[in-house]
């Protein structure tokens, strides 16, 4: 089925993934399956077979050889897709390197899931988050219908900026819920996302090479130009955000602030978190609490000012989060810190590790978490809390 | 010998019978917290944060078994439509809702009660207090028990309506449980596992009434056993010849507002299934130390044996935190 109208759907999490990836007509989608990110790659296949999506759709014998494609396939100037999740994104992780110093706007669908040892298979943010030093743009969703939008709006940003981009939600929470999803008409997108068009690319007549050794000093330059251009990426995110807006009528900002108005304290969230805490803020709001949200979406680069801005005023914070850095704690915990350091009037900053290894955190539970935030100070450290 | 620590487990035990080592003890902090970090009680009751944070800076400093989170009649009669009046810094009642009208079912909006007024404001920081301290400290929410609310809500009708028309008098009774039932309810759901009714204008009622009174408290009893919660009772005991009848009310336990002679006390608990507390008045904490030495002493001697729970509720604001330490010195020995 072609998407000729705006249509809406009842599709999980992944299956609208899916139809993202269709409307934004990569030409090039090499992919390794795993659990829980399957689907996608089973959804992609049935566009395929339908003959609904044109596109080379390569099965690669592991995910490094999968992400190798990728960058291979993007810089002969193909739109690329792919994704996967926990295990497969750390086998990935040294050509993850390699893809962002090489500047292939990629766009990657990553599930989020627990990494091993112990084996599981629940939602967790660490597979993620430890590739946030890789050069990757990282956006977190955190519903089917956010997903959808996001890959779209991710290939809009990373092909301006030359970089690669992953999109993450969160194992079953996510990936495998159903929800009514509004699934744009083709056109539309092909009006939003021209098609890409790199003026340099690998050329066999021409006779370029990429990752070539170079001295230090090049070195530093490569490295330098790869954080100039993270650097204008919160704007450019507004930017494609906004005009997302206006084309398909659904925004989402890079930082988001929900029921801040007044806020004695705001819950800090990123991906399906954030929308638990939407229902806590909401309960709190109505038993008389001055409690807001602040949704960090895109995470790296970590938007300091826009997060900045939004907790301006809000005399404490509390970090709920679904992922652990030994030695560090909750990884959002640490960014906001940092982000936050010299800041006039700054906030305290609690930071609880409640769903780690896909504990449920319910909203009853984020209440329970603010409360105790309100009542206690902060410690440096984050704190577990089951 | 026990090694029991946490105060709350010892509550726990005292309540249920069980053999402790000591008397556990349970303050009321509410005004107290407040003069103890330099604010005014109305300006505590009016932010759950200032509330919360004085009561959990208040149990830290005497670090008592049990903890009255807030014990304060008029905030219920607030939450339904009575004025309230602050004159040297304590609330009173000043206008009755029900006064002048046929206190029927649907004369008093109770739904969404919990939500109004300073009562919002009492169970947002019990919520919080509980999530901070609920596993070490015994916790008892306090919601008003339905003689003094129905005061509050008629206002002298009721005493009134008591000797001339008890039906009146056991109309607004009922809308007074309803209140009392509904409140009790957010605080059983928000994982309390003890409350106490304070009920101070109770011991007034005469013993003729109670069979009215406990089909009110009854339903109470019955939502606390389901969430397996216990309800301790407090009132004021002036007169003797109330404390059966009063024993015989059902809850799990009776706070005598002015009793500290633990023999009696406790010979007044035997035969019922209601354990039987001892509250230490305003005067005696407040007063000479000699004196609350004598009276506490015997309070002691409760080791080994169960009860009696020893409470106060009253502290009054010029009270010097070394009294109140003096009498936790006094009562563990």
């Amino acid at each position: 089925m072609t998407v000729t109208t705006e249509t809406r759907m009842l599709l999980t999490g992944n299956h609208a993934v899916a139809y993202a990836v269709m409307l934004a007509r990569p030409a090039v989608v090499p992919v390794y399956p795993i659990t829980p990110q399957t689907p996608i790659l089973e959804k992609i296949s049935d566009l395929q077979l339908a003959g609904e999506f044109e596109v080379d759709l390569m099965t690669a014998e592991s995910e490094h050889s999968a992400m190798t494609a990728c960058i291979t396939a993007s810089l002969t100037g193909a739109r690329v897709f792919t994704a996967t999740a926990s295990q497969g994104l750390l086998l990935m992780h040294e050509m993850l390197h390699f893809a962002s110093g090489a500047r292939t706007p990629i766009v990657m669908m990553n599930v989020n899931r627990t990494v091993s040892s112990p084996w599981g298979f629940w939602p967790d943010q660490t597979d993620s988050l430890s590739q946030r030093d890789t050069g990757w743009i990282q956006y977190y969703t955190e519903s089917a219908q956010e997903s959808l939008d996001t890959v779209i709006q991710a290939y809009r940003v990373a092909e301006q900026v030359m970089l690669p981009t992953m999109v993450v939600h969160e194992a079953f929470y996510i990936s495998h819920s159903l929800e009514p999803v509004i699934v744009p008409a083709q056109d539309a997108v092909d009006a939003y996302l021209p098609p890409f068009d790199p003026a340099i690319r690998l050329d066999p007549d021409i006779g370029r090479s990429w990752g070539n050794p170079v001295n230090q000093e090049l070195y530093f330059r490569f490295r330098e130009a790869v954080g100039g251009s993270m650097d204008t990426v919160p704007g450019l995110a507004v930017e494609a955000d906004a005009e997302y807006g206006r084309a398909f009528g659904r925004s989402y900002g890079i930082v988001e602030r929900y029921r801040m108005e007044e806020a004695e304290i705001a819950i800090v969230a990123f991906g399906a978190m954030a929308g638990t805490a939407r229902v806590a803020v909401d309960a709190l709001r109505a038993a008389g609490v001055a409690a807001g949200l602040v949704k960090v979406k895109l995470f790296r680069p970590f938007p300091i000012e826009a997060v900045r801005e939004a907790v301006t005023g809000v005399p404490k914070l509390v970090v709920i989060e679904r992922n652990f850095s030994p030695g560090a704690g909750g990884i959002l915990h640490q960014e906001l810190k940092a982000a936050l350091c010299g800041m006039v009037g700054l906030p305290k900053v609690h930071g609880y590790m409640a769903g780690v290894g896909g504990v449920n955190v319910s909203p009853k539970r984020i209440e329970e978490l603010t409360r105790e935030a309100l009542a206690t100070e902060p410690v440096p450290q984050s704190v577990w809390r089951r | 010998m026990l090694d029991i620590t946490a105060g709350r487990e010892l509550v726990r035990r005292c309540i249920e019978g069980r053999p402790i080592d000591r008397s556990p003890v349970v303050l009321h902090l509410g005004p107290y917290a407040a003069r103890l970090q330099q604010s005014s009680y109305q300006q505590v009751c009016a932010d759950p944060t200032m509330l919360a944070n004085s009561l959990h800076s208040a149990q830290r400093l005497f670090g008592c078994d049990g903890l009255i989170v807030l014990m304060d009649s008029t905030l219920e009669a607030e939450a339904c439509g009575c004025d309230v009046a602050w004159h040297d810094d304590e609330p009173e009642v000043v206008s009755h809702p029900l006064a002048g009208v046929e206190p029927g079912a649907h004369s008093l909006a109770v739904e969404g009660v919990e939500n109004q007024g300073r009562l919002a404001v009492a169970l947002e920081a019990a919520r919080r207090l509980n999530t901070v301290a609920g596993k070490e400290v015994a916790l008892f929410p306090a919601v008003t028990g339905p003689v003094t609310l129905a005061s509050h809500l008629r206002g002298p009708s009721f005493w009134a309506d008591l000797d001339e028309s008890p039906d009146l008098a056991y109309q607004t009774l009922e809308v007074a449980g309803q209140v009392m039932v509904r409140v009790a309810r957010q605080y059983l759901d928000a994982g309390f596992e003890q409350l106490l009714v304070s009920d101070p204008l109770l011991g007034r009622v005469d013993a003729t009434h109670y069979p009215q009174i406990a089909a009110v408290l009854r339903t109470l009893w019955n939502v606390a056993d389901f969430y397996d919660a216990h309800v301790l009772l407090q009132t004021d005991v002036s007169d003797d010849s109330r404390l059966e009848g009063l024993l015989g009310l059902g809850a799990a336990g009776l706070i005598a507002d002015g009793h500290t002679e633990a023999d009696r006390l406790a010979s007044g608990g035997d035969g019922h299934s209601c354990r039987i507390a001892t509250g230490v008045s305003a005067a005696l904490i407040e007063g000479d130390q000699g004196d609350m030495e004598r009276v506490l002493s015997p309070l002691r001697a409760a080791g080994g044996r169960s009860g009696p729970l020893v409470a106060c509720c009253t502290i009054p604001r010029s009270t010097p935190p070394a009294n109140v330490h003096n009498a936790l010195r006094i009562l563990r020995g």
